[in-house]
């Protein structure tokens, strides 16, 4: 008799946890607060998951502004319990686990135009200094976009200082604190925040729209056009729970 | 043959076995001289253990020699073989064909399969006894599932969360107690303590895997795993008490281990070097209770277990203190002197506790 109500117990435990699931990604999708974004292949690049996978995956590529990272002020609603005044090298409050937050990435704004700019004076320099090494046009044109710009612990406090869903992504990310030196004798450092990863980091394509990125994909591979350009544009949302899904597909 | 209503598959063989046993002895004993059996008497408990044998053999299916006992072995292991093949094989078919599949077909088929392996596994329960094709089916559910919730989280595109644990540890117990099988036991307990101590973590918002550099999370559910396994449910299951202690204990020595060496990955407030004198002194503590209550319980695992972790303690502690200031024999011989030491001291709680019995 247990038996028999174990059994039912584990086919219980199998279909409460997929209609949970479904339920949950239902209303992850449902009256989602955001509104659409539109990213290039400079975003989301497809990747292999897997020799013999046919999935169709893509993944957020994002950067930083600069080396900087974000200052204690930011990061410490987080939970990371950063020191007011620079503090010796060798306390153990540098040695942080890293937190879950959120952040805004900015897409294709001021931030990206100092990270732009920034990459050019680098591959000017990198010439200056070798001449024989001739700098490549493309490679800044692949640049992502996206910059992440702010962190917080509160995503609704986040997209009510950046409504604009079309230029501001907000997601769920892994952020670490850094120990930044300040001082060399004594040795003094301050803690700074950076963000490791965003979650999700890929995003699945289904049917129909992963055929019509691979074809956009393959075209753009066997005719390139002279100067690189992005393949295709792929409209993506950002549910109730952070959770993305790709609205369209769009081969350039 | 009368007495068999409760008796179970495990206290079958073991029954099967003292027979081969007593035979072996009693063979033993006639040909020393020191019994004499009459034929008649021999004859009597000949036809006696012969019928008591078939008995068992016909309704436990139970080996009754130790050819029939190796070949056993080499089931269980090929079972154990075929169920990890054969998750492989369905996962490995469904990635395969994933991307020709539609979001609702990817769904319907990720929920079915666990759901078929389950009826599979009970399809084979019905006809027969051994379980071995039980076992590999009740894997390969298993492993179906956690497919099931991977594929479910991939394809909504969901952040990682600890409630797939949960999920998975309960499915896993489900088929475990049913059928009496102890490797989904031990995964379905690995999985409840993956759940609590990665739930612990997203409370105070740390991803799931920082669970191995922050390993007092597992501290608490390791515990209740091992205290757990003297629950009346697991006693009165053939080696369920036993791997629930390991699957509690392991963990818990571990993460002991960790925390001992490195005292910036515990999150109490004191000296690093203050952290790590307390977790020493707690791990001698556990490997110590381990040994002394294992010998008096005769818990041959935890006394296994308790015995390693404290070797590995030692060793620890020796290299902290005198690597770097003996030479290298005087180093190793200090560390063979104590392994002696230790075998001394075995020995003698083995000798009491067999004077004690």
């Amino acid at each position: 008799m247990m038996r028999r109500w174990l059994l039912l117990a584990a086919a219980l435990i199998v279909c409460v946890t997929n209609v949970v699931a479904l339920g949950t990604g239902y209303l992850n999708r449902r009256n989602a607060p955001a509104g659409a974004i539109t990213l290039t292949e400079r975003e989301l690049r497809i990747t292999a998951s897997g020799s013999e996978s046919t999935a169709t995956i893509l993944r957020l590529e994002w950067t930083s502004p600069d080396n900087e990272g974000f200052p204690c002020d930011k990061i410490r609603p987080l939970g990371f319990t950063c020191p007011d005044r620079p503090v010796s090298a060798e306390r153990r409050v540098l040695e942080q686990p890293q937190r879950n937050g959120y952040i805004v990435l900015e897409y294709d704004g001021p931030a990206y135009q100092r990270v732009r700019k920034r990459a050019e004076a680098l591959a000017a320099q990198q010439s200056a200094e070798n001449p024989a090494v001739k700098p490549d046009p493309s490679s800044l044109d692949r640049l992502t976009r996206l910059v992440a710009i702010d962190v917080g612990a509160d995503a609704d406090t986040l997209r009510r200082t950046y409504p604009d869903a079309s230029r501001y992504l907000i997601t769920t990310a892994r952020i670490g604190a850094v120990a930044k030196g300040v001082s060399v004798s004594p040795p003094l450092v301050t803690l700074s925040g950076f963000v490791i990863s965003v979650m999700p980091s890929t995003i699945n394509v289904p049917l129909p729209l992963s055929t019509r990125l691979r074809d956009a994909s393959a075209l753009h591979y066997r005719n390139p056009p002279r100067s690189w350009t992005p393949s295709y544009t792929v409209t993506l949302r950002y549910g109730r729970f952070l959770e993305p899904w790709i609205v369209d597909v769009r081969p350039n | 043959m009368s007495g068999l209503a409760d008796t179970t598959r495990e206290e079958a063989q073991a029954r099967v076995n003292r027979i081969n046993a007593f035979r072996a002895e009693l063979d033993e004993l006639e040909r020393r001289g020191a019994i004499s059996l009459t034929d008649e008497q021999r004859a009597q408990l000949h036809d006696y253990h012969r019928n008591l044998i078939a008995t068992l053999s016909e309704r436990f299916e139970v080996d009754r020699s130790r050819a029939e006992s190796q070949l056993s072995l080499g089931l269980r292991i090929v079972s154990l073989l075929g169920a990890a093949a054969c998750t492989a094989a369905a996962v490995l078919f469904f990635e395969r064909f994933w991307g020709v599949l539609s979001t609702p077909v990817q769904i319907a088929v990720v929920w079915i399969a666990p759901l078929a392996a389950l009826a599979g596994a009970v399809a084979t329960a019905r006809v027969e006894r051994t379980l071995y094709f039980t076992a590999l089916l009740s894997i390969l559910a298993f492993g179906c599932f956690v497919m099931n919730v991977y594929v479910l989280g991939t394809v909504l595109n969901a952040v990682p969360s600890p409630r797939a644990f949960l999920v998975w540890s309960a499915f896993a117990f489900a088929l475990a107690y049913t059928w009496d099988l102890r490797l989904l036991l031990a995964a379905g307990a690995i999985c409840a303590i993956t759940f609590f101590s990665t739930s612990i973590l997203s409370w105070y918002r740390l991803p799931l895997d920082v669970l191995f550099s922050r390993p007092e999370s597992v501290l608490l559910p390791a515990v209740l795993i091992a205290v757990f396994a003297q629950a009346e449910i697991n006693r009165t299951r053939y080696g369920f008490s036993q791997t629930l202690r390991l699957a509690g204990l392991t963990p818990l020595c571990l993460a002991l281990l960790i925390l001992s060496e490195s005292g910036t990955q515990s999150q109490i407030p004191l000296a690093t070097r203050t952290v790590e004198h307390l977790y020493q002194l707690a791990g001698f503590t556990l490997a110590a209770s381990m040994l002394i209550v294992g010998i008096r319980r005769r818990w041959t695992e935890t006394v296994n277990l308790g015995a390693a972790f404290f070797g590995v303690l030692l060793l620890l502690r020796y290299v902290d203190w005198w690597w770097d200031v003996m030479p290298k024999y005087v180093f190793f011989l200090i560390v063979g002197i104590t392994a002696i030491g230790l075998m001394v001291l075995l020995q003698r709680l083995r000798r009491s506790a067999g004077a004690a019995s």
